[in-house]
This record gives C-alpha cells, structure tokens and sequence, in this order.
C-alpha cells in the first residue's frame, strides 16, 4: 500500500515553505482568451449519429434575463497566428473560434453540465445530419447562415460549397490533416444545401472529429483567395464576433456580428457582448493584478493562487473543474521500443516507475481540490464514459500499477535485473513553466519521487523551442517529463500516440511499436455502435496500463476567476475551452 | 571634431557587418526552428519543411559563400539569405516576421520608440538620483548623509530591476486594488506625451513613481552614484580645487564650475555602456509593466525562432550602442577642453 504519508512530511517540508513564499510572486497559468473555466470530465458516444435539432445555447440559465452589450475583457498570452488552417496550435484555434464556425461542435449550457454530455457533438451550421450507411454522411446546411458583412464577402449566405472549398482546403494545408485522413470524397448538392462526406472506411468518431476545434473550420473561398496572405492577416467566416484588430503584443479585438444566426431559447440574438477585447499580457503577475483592479473580466487561475485572487477581489466568481485533457506523463527514450535499449525496454522497469509516483500526494502539493488520476492514453477530463479509472473497479488487476508503492516498485526493477537507475530527465524550462499551472511543481517532485525508489535522475532542463523539436519529437535520451496537447476526441489519442509516424502517429514520442496494439485500436475506431466503441476503449486501456509506454501523472482541478457581473459562462468547457469564441464567449452577458 | 565623427561611423560599419553575421549565424545554430514552432506538436515531414521554408524565403543557401571537405572547398551563392536580408537592411526593409507575417520594418516603427524612450528616461531618471545625491555624500562624506546614500546605492545595485517590478505589480493590486494600464492603453509620446510619460512613470496614477522608466532608472543609478561620489572625493582633493576654495569661490561655484564638470567624465563612461544595459533590462521591464516596445517583443521572438524580427532587433541594439558610444565619446571633447579629436 502507499505510504503517502512518510514521502510528502519530507518532501513537503522542504519544498512547499518556499514555493508559499514565493506565492505572490509565480509566474504560472494559461491565459488563453476568456478562459473562465477549464474543464473536463465525461464524454459519451457519437455513435448515435442522426440529429435533427441543435441544442440551443441555454441563454441566461438561472442567472436572469440577458442584457445584451458591453465588451468582455479578456486575455491571451500570445498570438500565435489567424489562420486556422494553417496551424496546429490550440491557441490559433482558440483565437480563430471567434470568427469561424464548424458544421458541429461539442454540446454546451451555462453552468454544470451533466458529466454525461461532455463531448457529445452537436449541430452548428448543420440543421441535420443523416448517416445512411456506415460510409456515408449527409449534413444539411441551415438555411440562415451568412459570412460577416465585410468584403470581399460582404455578408453572402454560406452554401455547401463553401464547406467543400474549406475541406480541400484543409486537406492540402492543415498540419491535422491526418486527422481526416479516412475521408474519401465531400461533395455538394446541386442546390447548395447539402454536404455528403464519403468515407474510405468506417469511422465511429466521425462526428466528433467533424466537430472538432482543430479541424474543419469554414472559410469563404473568396476572402482565403483575396490575397496572398489573407488568411494570415485577418479572420472572415460566419462565427459570432467580426475580427477588428490585431496589435502585436497589445491586443487582439472583435465586435459583434449581427448578422449570427443563433438566437437564445428567448429568441434573443446571440452574441450578446458588443465586442471583445483580448489583451496580451505575457506575465502572470500582470494577469493577476489587472483582474484585481477590474480592467479583466475573466482570467485562469494558477491553483496555489487561488487564495491570493479571493482575499484580492473578494466578489469574484471562482469557476473550478478537473484539468483540461493536457495529459501530463513520463515518456521514455525512442531507443527503448525501436532497438530494445534498456532499462526502459523492460515494462517491469516502467511499471515499477509508475508505481514509484504518488498521484494523489502530486494532486495535494498541486491544488487542495485535488484530482484524478489519468490513464493511458485518456485523460480523466474526457470522463468516466471514455476513461477508465485507474482506481475504480473496471480497470481490474492492472490498476495496481499506478498505485503508490515503493518497495513493490524497488520489486519490479529487480524482477526486471536492474539494481540501479540513472537516467536524464527532459523537460521544458519555458512555456509550459508559466502555461500549464502544475507542470512545474509536478516537474519538480517526480525526480523526488524515483530517488525514493532508486532512481537516479539528471534534470535536463530545455528551452521550449528547444523541447518542443528535439525531446518531443523522440530525439532525446533516458526519460522526459512531457506533455499532450488536447485533442477533441480519444481516437485522436489512440492514433497520435500508438501508431507509427507513417500512419498518423504524430504524437508517438517514444516511437511505441506495437502492431497488435495498433490493429485493435482500428478495429475500435470501425466500430460502429457506442457500447462496442467504450468496450474496445476500456479493453485498450487496460493493455496499456500494464504496458506503461507512457507512465501517465496527474489531473489536477483547474481554476478560472471572474468578475460577479460576468453571467452566461458556460462551466463544462472542457473541449470547448479551444473553441471558446463559438462555444463560450456567444452566451456572455454583463448583469448591470 | 567632424573628421573623427566621420571615422568613427566609417569604423561602425564593419562592426555593425560582424554583429549582423554573428546573429544571423548563431540563430540558425539554436536547437528548434520556425518551421517547427509553425507545425505546432505535430512531425515535419519533409515536403511540409521544404514547402515552408520555401514559402518563408529562407529555403536558400544562407550566406554568400559555404564551405566543405573537397575542392574546389569554397562554394559561392549569388542568390542566399544573409545578401538578400543585407539589401533590405539597407532600405530600411527588415523584411516580414517568420512568425505572423507582420512587416518589422511597421512594427519596429511602434516598439522602437517605446524601448528608446523607455530607456532614455531611465538613464535620465538614473542620472537625477545619482549624480546629485553622488555630490552630496561625497561633500558630506562620512556623515550619515554619506552613509545613507551609500546604504541605498548598494542597496539598489543588489536589488534586481525584475524583482522590484514585479513586487511593486503585485503590492499594489494586493493593497490598493491598482494596475497599471493595459497595452492598448498605451499611447505613443507624439500621440499623448501626458498619457505617454505617466505610463513610464506613474501607471498608478497619483504621481506616485514607480513606472518600468523609473525602476530601470533606480537600478542604474546606484554604480553611477557611487562613481559619482568616488570622483567626486578624488576631484576634490585636486590642486585646482583647492585653488578655487582659496580664491574664496563659493561652494557651489567650486562644485558646479570646477568639480562637478571633473567628476562627470568617468561617470559619462559608464553611463554610455549602460545603454545596453538598459536595453537587456527592457526586455523583462517590458512584460512585467506591459510595455508594448522591442524588449518584450525580442523576448518571444528568441523563442518563436523568428529569425528575422531576431536579427532586426539585434541589429537595431548595436547600432544603438554604437552610437552611444560615439555620442560618450563626443561629450567627452565637450567636459574636458583638453581633450581634442584629430
């Protein structure tokens, strides 16, 4: 059993003092845009693939009656571009979300939401989609959606085509490409009201991935065509907020767009913010103080200052949930799976590392609120439908590898003949220190935690543009401390990090090579029913659990603060935290 | 004097050559690069590279001329980055960001002003505190004014310009709920020099000095206030001194005309190799205050390997600090009569 206990009154004792004390000073948590909540938890199946309604923003929920006006300000960290078909990043998504739209997205409502619709997609600029075969899907387009009034668009009605034109688009420039790689032909109607996407192969998460923030954004082919770099100047589609400004480093802004097509469940336009106002502040301190002085309606909070953020504005709305689905975990070196370098080859060597990090002590030192413990790929923030509890019942006798245990994982390493370990650890020394509120801390404290058990562990810190082309594309020695990025659906996980890099494995840090492993991961993704998807899902995690290619870490809860006058914030944003123009900032409304 | 002004800018100009050398090859030296960054998480395959690259302009050979192990060893490229990046230079057309496109040369037009005027204020506010408060502990040594004075010029060496303005940020949203300006409230010096100068030196408003102008300032003014004050002390002691005091000059007259004047020429020095200084601190004063200028804008372009806003920027700072020096060195003829250019 774990002896929690024991390892955290030394560990803490020297560490958490001097992180309190330097408290006010951190410099940590994402700003991406009005970011109020994080969120996450449970998802549930697209298999039930034929919808007629859209689920109409709840508009006002119990807080009153929306008033429309007022601007939202907000913040990002960095701007990293507009173009979102030609960018990989979360925050292009994020920014882009405001001024685009997709024929789907996730289901959204004010305040909670049950855990259980969580990544359901649902309709947006589709009025209705029919699947009558297991290749075949036909979107019918609403019949009131218009590109923002200005040129060269100049507010014509958005048509089958235009989805066309955006998917070929996407499919010659999007970095994710791959992720639509089993779509065959997308052809229009003759009367421009509907699209059919043809498939090469059954694909039971093809709405998910159809509504995904980092995919199949809709763009006009005469704006994207207007100039060279059009696309990478400015921001025309159909989203609910018209692009007006982007100063480097000072700010990014849009007003509303009053031509959107979406009302309220009263029949009130939406959006109902006036414009909105991202600042782009890149210190956290600044963040934090401008919050408190009410020039920012909505920031994220790092956990160790929430405290900090209450006794400062003692009116503010602290918003909290699990951990977006970033998935924090220890990779191993390439070598280990390609030409069986040990000790990492040896999966009794990585359970025994597994087992050698306390989760839940990690989840205290990070936040009081706790966690959850992610598996392997899926993270908790996809909820108990997609992942599988490493502490519940479900996962059976593999769940013992992710439980705390020193002396039975000093046990593994001499099964597996090793007597001692001395391995570099990588690690990202920028960027995710001030991105990611826990990275740091958790950072710090696993190389801690393997010294108990007899490893040794050389920190090798990076500079992120370092990191993120060397260690995390697989060129690296011994372990390192790394992070996913979210994708929107568990296939993405799936096929990221288990397939080769030939065949989509984008994520495949370690260059894991299994085929057995692959083929049931497409066999799962074939799948064309719910029950037979979660089944083959929870089957995968248990493999991999005792595989431990990658030793998952932790889910911490996240926070968000806002200002009390803040209303219409959606609190279950955990895939729409990326989308967060379309699907967050549309129901936001000022109370007086 | 004008010949040596010639010559010296004739002299900056290999050296602004090297400096531009250097950066442009120690940038492409750095792990990581924009095609990278601009893929995001996801593998480069090799036609993405090649695409991107090509699309960037910096698909090229990238200077002149390369080497290698066989004859004929030496290659030569008419057409490569580093002459093509040189021309634009020379019009004043630092090209287009890696990053998002934006021209420099537009952007460079908004932050440079903001840095140089960020730093030329800190220098004045440096030279405020320590030049006086120099001349007075050194007439007053060993009083408690000279004791006090020394106090709080080690003080203010030791206390790291990043650190002071990062707690005053803090503090002052912990106890007085207050925050400086957001970046799209700052306005240019011609645009509105009132709201302009309370940015750098009041963003809290009430006159109250702790803007990123006044905390560069603080930092710099304690090595000049203790070389203010031992020059002061050695100045004091000259013959000429002692001949103005016997004369029966007045004490400020003996100060201002005969000592002060002295004393300034080592302190001009160090004033002039302050200006990189000052220019290194704005990149962290710059984020810590929301100062949209170069500072800030250099920092994230390092990480972003934006090569060409990188070498724009570092060009621009050596030119700076040529003429800094240049400008040292004329003031030099200025202060001491003695000294003369030929």
């Amino acid at each position: 059993m774990s002896d929690t206990g024991s390892f955290w009154d030394r560990f803490t004792s020297a560490r958490v003092s001097r992180r309190r004390a330097l408290q006010m000073a951190a410099a940590t948590g994402a700003s991406v845009g009005a970011l109020a909540v994080v969120g996450c938890s449970s998802g549930t199946s697209s298999a039930d693939k034929t919808a007629t309604a859209g689920a109409k923003p709840a508009g006002g929920g119990d807080e009153g009656t929306p008033k429309p006006g007022g601007t939202l300000h907000g913040t990002v960290s960095t701007v990293l571009g507009k173009n979102p078909m030609k960018s990989a990043s979360f925050v292009v998504h994020a920014l882009a979300s405001y001024s685009y739209s997709r024929l789907m997205r996730f289901t959204t409502t004010i305040g909670e939401l049950d855990q259980e619709k969580w990544y359901v997609p649902t309709l947006e600029l589709a009025s209705k989609v029919e699947n009558p075969d297991p290749l075949t899907y036909i979107f019918t387009l609403r019949d009131d959606v218009k590109f923002h009034n200005v040129p060269p668009v100049n507010g014509r009605k958005l048509v089958a085509n235009d989805v066309v034109y955006s998917f070929n688009l996407y499919r010659s420039i999007s970095p994710n490409k791959g992720n639509m790689a089993f779509v065959d032909t997308v052809t229009a109607s003759a009367d421009g009201r509907q699209v059919t996407f043809k498939l090469k192969e059954p694909f039971g998460l093809f709405l998910n991935r159809v509504a995904s923030f980092q995919d199949l954004w809709i763009m006009p082919q005469e704006f994207v065509e207007s100039s060279a770099n059009a696309a990478e100047d400015s921001m025309l589609g159909s989203g609910p907020f018209i692009f007006e400004r982007y100063e480097p480093n000072v700010v990014m802004s849009w007003k509303k767009n009053p031509d959107y097509f979406e009302k309220d469940k009263n029949g009130l336009a939406l959006p109902y913010l006036d414009a909105v106002n991202l600042a782009i502040i890149t210190d956290q301190n600044q963040v934090l103080s401008q919050f408190a002085a009410g020039a920012l309606d909505t920031i994220s909070v790092p956990p160790k200052l929430v405290d900090s953020v209450t006794s400062q504005s003692p009116s503010a709305i602290i918003d909290k949930a699990l951990g977006r689905n970033i998935l924090s975990m220890v990779i191993f070196e390439p070598a280990a799976y390609t030409s069986g370098k040990p000790p990492f080859n040896d999966e009794r060597v990585r359970q025994g590392l597994s087992r050698s990090i306390d989760r839940e002590g990690l989840l205290k030192l990070v936040t009081k609120e706790g966690g959850e413990w992610p598996n392997m790929p899926i993270n908790a923030g996809f909820g108990k439908t997609w992942w599988l509890d490493p502490q519940g019942s479900d996962i059976g006798d593999v769940g013992k590898y992710y439980k705390y245990d020193v002396a039975e994982a000093r046990k593994l390493f001499s099964a597996a003949g090793v007597t001692s370990i001395d391995a570099p650890m990588h690690f990202s020394s920028t960027v995710y220190s001030t991105a990611v509120p826990y990275y740091d801390i958790v950072r710090q404290a696993i190389p801690a935690m393997f010294k108990e058990a007899g490893v040794s562990v050389k920190e090798v810190p990076e500079e992120y543009g370092n990191y993120i082309t060397t260690t995390f594309k697989g060129q690296f020695d011994g372990m390192a401390f790394s992070l996913e990025s979210v994708f929107s659906d568990i296939g993405l996980y799936w096929q990221n990090m288990f397939y080769p890099a030939d065949q989509g494995g984008g994520r495949n840090h370690s260059s894991v090579n299994d085929a057995q492993l692959v083929t049931n991961i497409k066999k799962m993704l074939a799948a064309q029913t719910a029950d037979e998807i979660h089944k083959q899902n929870f089957e995968l995690q248990k493999y991999t659990s005792e595989k431990m290619y990658y030793v998952p870490v932790i889910t911490p809860v996240e926070f968000g603060a806002r200002s009390p006058k803040l209303k219409g914030v959606l609190n279950n944003t955990g895939p729409t935290t990326y989308a967060i123009g379309t699907e967050g900032a549309l129901t936001n409304w000022f109370s007086a | 004097m004008r010949q040596y002004i010639f010559k010296r800018l004739l002299l900056a100009v290999p050296t602004l050559v090297g400096v531009s050398i250097v950066v442009f090859s120690l940038l492409h030296v750095l792990p990581g690069d924009i095609v990278q960054q601009l893929a995001g998480d996801n593998q480069v395959t090799p036609e993405f590279r090649a695409e991107k690259e090509k699309e960037l302009g910096i698909d090229g050979p990238r200077f002149p001329a390369s080497f290698q192990g066989d004859p004929p060893f030496v290659s030569f490229h008419k057409d490569n980055q580093y002459t093509h990046w040189l021309k634009g230079v020379l019009t004043l057309d630092f090209g287009q960001s890696l990053r998002d496109r934006s021209s420099i040369s537009e952007r460079l037009k908004h932050t440079l002003p903001t840095t140089l005027e960020m730093a030329g204020l800190a220098i004045l506010v440096s030279l405020l505190i320590a030049v006086p408060v120099g001349m007075i502990s050194a007439m007053r040594q060993d009083s408690i004014i000279d004791y006090v004075a020394r106090s709080v010029s080690i003080g203010f060496l030791a206390i790291p310009s990043f650190w002071l303005g990062t707690m005053i940020i803090v503090y002052a949203s912990v106890w007085f709920t207050k925050a400086t300006p957001l970046p799209q409230q700052y306005q240019q010096i011609w645009e509105n020099p009132y709201e302009n100068l309370k940015f750098m030196l009041f963003p809290f408003g009430n006159f109250v000095p702790v803007g990123p102008s006044i905390i560069l300032g603080v930092s710099l003014s304690g090595t000049v206030m203790r070389l203010m004050r031992a020059q002061m002390l050695e100045v004091l002691r000259q013959d000429y001194v002692r001949t103005a005091w016997a004369k029966g000059l007045r004490e400020r007259s003996v100060m201002v005309s005969h000592a002060v004047k002295n004393a300034l020429i080592p302190v001009i020095t160090v004033v002039g190799l302050q200006v990189p200084v000052v220019v290194g601190g704005s990149v962290i004063i710059e984020s810590i205050y929301n100062v949209p200028g170069m500072g800030q804008w250099f920092f994230q372009a390092i990480g972003f390997r934006d090569y060409t806003a990188v070498q724009a920027i570092a060009l621009i700072t050596a030119v700076a600090v040529v003429a800094s020096n240049l400008a040292v060195d004329v003031t030099y003829a200025y202060l001491d009569p003695r000294i003369r250019y030929s």
